[in-house]
């Protein structure tokens, strides 16, 4: 059994790990470090490969190549009730013959824990989960949350080395899916252990996690904080996946200490922070972003691109102006109140930033936006 | 019958088993669409409801009534029944052979209708062709067969030998009307356990891993008892179409084992004793009717667990 001691986490390692089947490449040389303790989320879209990564951790699927440790022992080819991990499906996976206290103390049952012991932990983790006087009810006498709840206690109740979860908040509707958000959160932060969690929204991964590992294709696009990934997206497809951004897409060229890039007649520059690409896409947050009503407004020495207005969006907070680029794309600005203009749908106006600003990345994009 | 055949062989979707979303939460059907035109409906089901009435209440009734008024009012035919050890003999010897049947078509489908459910499609259509190969057949013809293969001389028996064991006798006995009983029998076993199997989240086997089960733990403490409903309804088919079974019994069975249709068949045919073939038509109805009585008694709390989304029971 491992210990109790909160912040005592467990740490996973998966080396280049790779799965293929017959026909497709779900993983492909994914190396991933969890820290002890640590919340750490896989994001992506369906088909990115982030619960085959989860499914290779928990045992269910064998990986092709590669390694995987836990607290620095190989354990890819230990079977999955070997491995004392926890798991919460997205579809609850809750055994639908026996009662809530039955399911919650299965685990307990595989482990030998004493029935009087038993009876205790049961009790004390419903109590957890706000479920307590819930345990003579079965699975199919209980709401979607509740379920999960449920799931989530059997998962907990045996003090697994770590909690893995498959979009375990999937089938919920939003109201629910944001407080089961904010208890898992309470949970992890009160028995300090370490939590993999998967999904493919990033708002519930911003929410929840410390780290968070973007997935794409089969591979990690990259690996960091919320705010490494919002502030300093290491592709373009993290910075897509990650909120809002505006791209201007040109070729580039470098003189070593500066790039520069002609968009459309905008001479764009900023400073060579690492490898300049030869097809470049800058990327920027429309927080970084400020609209003008014509070039002069606009402060000396900033980037400016002209642009035509969609839309002037008052949001109460500030305005959202979605714009058209020269090349077509779309360009998203948020300011706030104190920086109002009188810019209808239709009109000319200019987007402008500090020069400085802004990502630098390699467009790889297959097919350009037009 | 034939909806559970149609259910069982329902061609699958091609779905990864493993891949069915929310089996967990029953499904509501939509309202059915108005009420208008009920008596149309209703005027379907009459030909069916008369055929029901017509073969099988109005016999039933007919035989009760005999029992206690053939060849004269009275309860004679049930003293004859209860003062002989013979009939009782008969009567158990009936329920404990069709006992049989379902225990060995239950151990020998079992394994097979698992491997049907975690086999691929081809496979599997493959496989329940062969379990439905019986049914190409006439009873008589397979019957027959048997008692060439079965008899002390025939093929079975040397290949016994051959191997240095028997002769045994594997016809004129219960073990010969257990082979024909259960070769017969053994469909209506495979195809209900197949549809109970498919019909379990295998998903919830891993989940059980995952909780620290081992396979066999996982597999009889989740496995198991999900397909449980397909154990009851095949045991069932299997039970009490083997009490009624008249031909495989009368040729590959014993003339002194006899079982009870055969039994029926000497007092009504032979001895022209019609009260009495009744009296053993009702006390097989009324031994059948206290087994299902109990075997739903012992349902009950599976029935919670499902949200009373009826089985059979």
């Amino acid at each position: 059994m491992p210990d109790k001691t909160p912040g005592a986490g467990t740490r996973i390692d998966v080396k280049n790990v790779t799965k293929r089947y017959a026909k497709s490449t779900a993983v492909d040389d994914v190396s991933l470090s969890i820290e002890p303790g640590e919340f750490i989320t896989l994001l992506g879209p369906s088909g990115s490969g982030k619960t085959t990564t989860l499914n290779l951790i928990a045992g269910f699927t064998e990986l092709t190549h590669g390694s995987i440790e836990i607290d620095g022992q190989r354990v890819d080819h230990v079977p999955a009730h070997k491995r004392g991990l926890g798991v919460v499906f997205q579809h609850y996976a809750l055994f639908p013959h026996m009662t809530v206290a039955e399911n919650i103390a299965f685990p307990l049952q595989q482990r030998k824990t004493p029935k009087a012991a038993q009876a205790a932990l049961v009790a004390s983790v419903l109590q957890t989960v706000g479920l307590a006087g819930y345990q003579d009810r079965f699975p199919k006498e209980l709401s979607g949350g509740q379920q999960q709840r449920v799931a989530f206690a059997r998962a907990m109740v045996f003090n697994p080395r770590a909690l893995l979860m498959d979009e375990p908040l999937g089938a919920l509707d939003k109201n629910l899916r944001e407080k089961l958000q904010l208890e898992i959160k309470r949970i992890h932060q009160d028995v300090g252990r370490t939590f993999v969690f998967v999904t493919h929204d990033q708002e519930e991964a911003l929410i929840l996690s410390d780290r968070i590992a973007i997935f794409n294709n089969g591979r990690i696009e990259q690996v960091g904080t919320s705010a490494d990934l919002y502030e300093r997206p290491a592709s373009l497809f993290v910075a897509r996946f990650m909120g809002e951004s505006t791209v201007f897409k040109a070729q580039v060229s470098s003189n070593g200490s500066d790039w520069h890039m002609d968009f459309h007649g905008s001479t764009l520059h900023g400073p060579v922070t690492s490898t300049v690409p030869g097809k470049g896409a800058l990327v920027l947050r429309p927080e970084q972003l400020r609209v003008a009503e014509s070039r002069a407004d606009a402060p000396a020495g900033s980037a400016a691109v002209p642009v035509q207005v969609i839309q002037n969006i008052y949001l109460g907070s500030g305005h959202k102006y979605e714009l058209r680029l020269p090349d077509g794309s779309t360009g998203i600005v948020r300011t706030p109140l104190t920086e109002r203009t009188s810019l209808r749908p239709g009109d000319s106006a200019y987007v402008h930033w500090p020069a400085h600003q802004g990502v630098l990345l390699e467009d790889n994009d297959l097919v350009s936006t037009t | 019958m034939s909806s559970t055949l149609s259910n069982a062989v329902r061609p699958d979707d091609g779905v990864d088993p493993t891949m069915r979303p929310g089996r967990l939460r029953p499904r509501r059907d939509a309202q059915a669409p108005a009420r208008r035109g009920r008596l149309g409906p209703a005027l379907l089901i009459l030909p069916a409801l008369a055929l029901a009435l017509g073969i099988f209440a109005y016999p039933l009734a007919e035989s009760m009534w005999r029992s206690i008024a053939d060849p004269q009012p009275g309860v004679q035919n049930y003293q004859w029944f209860a003062a002989s050890a013979a009939n009782w003999a008969v009567l158990g010897r009936t329920l404990w052979v069709a006992f049989l049947s379902a225990v060995i078509c239950l151990a020998l489908a079992y394994p097979y209708a698992y491997f049907m459910t975690i086999s691929g499609p081809r496979l599997r259509t493959a496989l329940i062709v062969i379990v439905l190969i019986p049914f190409w057949t006439s009873l008589m013809i397979r019957s027959f067969a048997w008692i060439i293969l079965l008899q002390d001389t025939g093929l079975a028996n040397q290949v016994l030998s051959w191997m240095g064991l028997g002769p045994f006798h594997l016809i004129r006995n219960t073990t010969g009307i257990l082979i024909g009983m259960v070769q017969v029998l053994l469909p209506f076993m495979v195809l209900p356990l197949y549809s109970a199997m498919k019909n379990v989240d295998l998903r919830l086997v891993q989940a059980a891993a995952s909780l620290g089960a081992r396979p066999i733990v996982a597999f009889t403490r989740v496995f198991v008892p999900l397909a449980m409903p397909g154990v009851v309804s095949g045991s069932l088919l299997v039970f009490i179409q083997a009490l009624g079974f008249y031909i495989t019994p009368a040729l590959l069975g014993s003339p002194s084992q006899m079982l009870i249709s055969q039994y029926i068949y000497v007092q009504v045919n032979g001895q022209l004793q019609w009260g009495r073939g009744s009296v053993l038509g009702v006390l097989l109805l009324v031994a059948t009717l206290l087994l299902l009585g109990l075997l739903a008694l012992l349902m009950r709390k599976s029935r919670r667990a499902a949200g009373d989304e009826g089985g059979l029971l």
